[in-house]
């Protein structure tokens, strides 16, 4: 079966500067809703939309790449979520870091969901937030190199297992 | 590609697992082991976590993690980063299994030093949370309509590349080029993953033309690391017509861009999937 694409958004950032997200981690709790920062598109695609496959037990994976960017002597680190309108999905806040100060480097976030309802649209808002006072930044400004992907794909269990092993037992000549 | 087993381990205060050992141990026993069931004969693992090497900068010691069952080892240690600041690190690689036995993998980790050791952190709450730590098992559907090509390239001894072309070159036209026929879709999902270090930028290639993203004429590069050594993954979706040879194409940043694939680095691997129509 191949891959299905629920939802994708790619950007490729061509502007200067940096998305500056320097709240402490309780911060982003305190949202309640994020806003995202639509004078500074570096950090965009901010959401996705997509229906939930209609199937028993439907699993979306969701992934959000970008090149993360710690300022000099930062704290090295942030933190990216999933915002689903109501609240930050819980489990999906993650810790994210560059590795060191003054280090770009490609991260790779996901998280999969399994607490959907079959066919209900879904709208996922992309969180981010600094770890410490310091700046951390998606794609900063010297490169216009990179592109964020914000994807989902149904990674759902369709049942497809017995009728795989059918198949391959027909192959070998076996009876079933 | 269905998900097949997931473990996302996340305690409510953080623990931080230490393995000071050349040869790989386990992470975790308990807590960071998938078990699952193969419905066909190969499978993704995904392993996604927050880790880092212990000592001070200077000792460079370098994390690799691996998959274990039992006290053997499924697959030799890769080396994941080097840098005694935590970085979520992202791994994946592809494995033959047996289907419909089941298979208890656990999480390996390995340091490169006898006296230093690795780490791998997860879990709290509030400021200092970490997020999980992540097993994930996917099967591959048996036949050409999922997994349309793969490479994995992992030379024995390990092959160190350097580049300081500022325009896009292959990387090795033989070894890291796929072969493979296009989907009823007409776009694929490709991923390409290896050990990278110095600011570079992948994209691939069919003979000397750089391919774009998406159909469009944006582009496809991203960025590997600028300065800390480790595990890059990257993905992209191409739109493709009849039969293609794509090659994994790189250029520098700045200064001497390398890629390191092989014996104690691990493949570097390259995958095709087909998109749904």
């Amino acid at each position: 079966m191949a891959l299905r694409v629920l939802a994708r958004s790619a950007v490729w950032p061509t502007t200067s500067g940096g998305h500056y997200a320097n709240e402490t981690a309780a911060t982003m709790e305190q949202y309640g809703a994020f806003t995202p920062d639509t004078a500074d598109p570096l950090i965009a695609p901010v959401s996705i939309t997509f229906t939930v496959p209609n199937v028993a037990q439907p699993k979306v994976l969701v992934m959000f790449s970008c090149d993360m960017f710690t300022n000099t002597a930062g704290t090295e680190h942030g933190y990216i979520g999933l915002h689903d309108g109501t609240a930050i999905i819980a489990g999906s806040r993650k810790r994210m870091s560059s590795g060191g100060p003054n280090n770009k480097r490609r991260v790779v976030y996901s998280h999969i969901l399994d607490d959907l309802t079959p066919e209900e649209s879904v709208t996922l808002t992309l969180m981010w937030e600094g770890g410490g006072a310091d700046d951390v930044r998606a794609n900063q400004s010297d490169t216009g190199l990179t592109r964020n992907l914000f994807e989902a794909f149904d990674v759902s269990a369709v049942g497809s297992a017995p009728i795989e092993r059918l198949v391959r037992s027909v192959r070998a000549g076996v009876l079933v | 590609m269905h998900l097949l087993a997931e473990i996302e381990y996340e305690p409510a205060s953080v623990e931080t697992k230490t393995v000071t050992d050349t040869d790989p141990a386990d992470a975790d026993a308990t807590n960071l082991a998938i078990t699952f069931t193969p419905t066909t004969s190969r499978v993704l693992v995904v392993l996604e976590g927050y880790t880092f090497a212990g000592g001070v900068a200077g000792d460079q010691v370098h994390v690799s993690w691996n998959l274990r069952e039992g006290s053997s080892d499924v697959i030799p240690h890769n080396r994941i980063m080097r840098t005694i600041l935590p970085i979520r690190c992202y791994w994946s690689q592809i494995i033959d299994v047996t289907p419909d036995v089941e298979l208890t993998w656990k999480w390996g980790l390995r340091s490169s030093s006898a006296t230093i050791g690795v780490n791998l952190r997860m879990g709290g709450t509030g400021s200092g949370a970490t997020g999980p730590a992540t097993m994930r098992v996917y099967s591959i559907a048996d036949g050409t309509d999922d997994l349309l090509g793969l490479v994995e390239y992992d030379p024995d001894p390990a092959e160190t590349p350097t580049t300081t072309s500022n325009v896009y070159v292959d990387v090795d036209a033989t070894n890291l080029a796929v072969t493979f026929d296009a989907p009823a879709s007409g776009f694929v999902i490709v991923e390409l993953e290896a050990y990278a270090h110095v600011a570079q930028r992948w994209t691939l290639r069919e003979g000397t033309t750089d391919l774009t993203a998406d159909g469009s004429a944006e582009g496809m590069q991203a960025h590997a690391s600028d300065n800390i050594p480790g595990r890059i993954h990257l993905r992209y979706r191409i739109a493709v017509t009849g039969t293609v040879t794509w090659k994994w194409g790189w250029r520098r940043n700045v200064g001497t861009a390398a890629l390191f694939y092989g014996t104690d680095y691990g493949p570097a691997q390259m995958r095709v999937w087909a998109e749904a129509a």
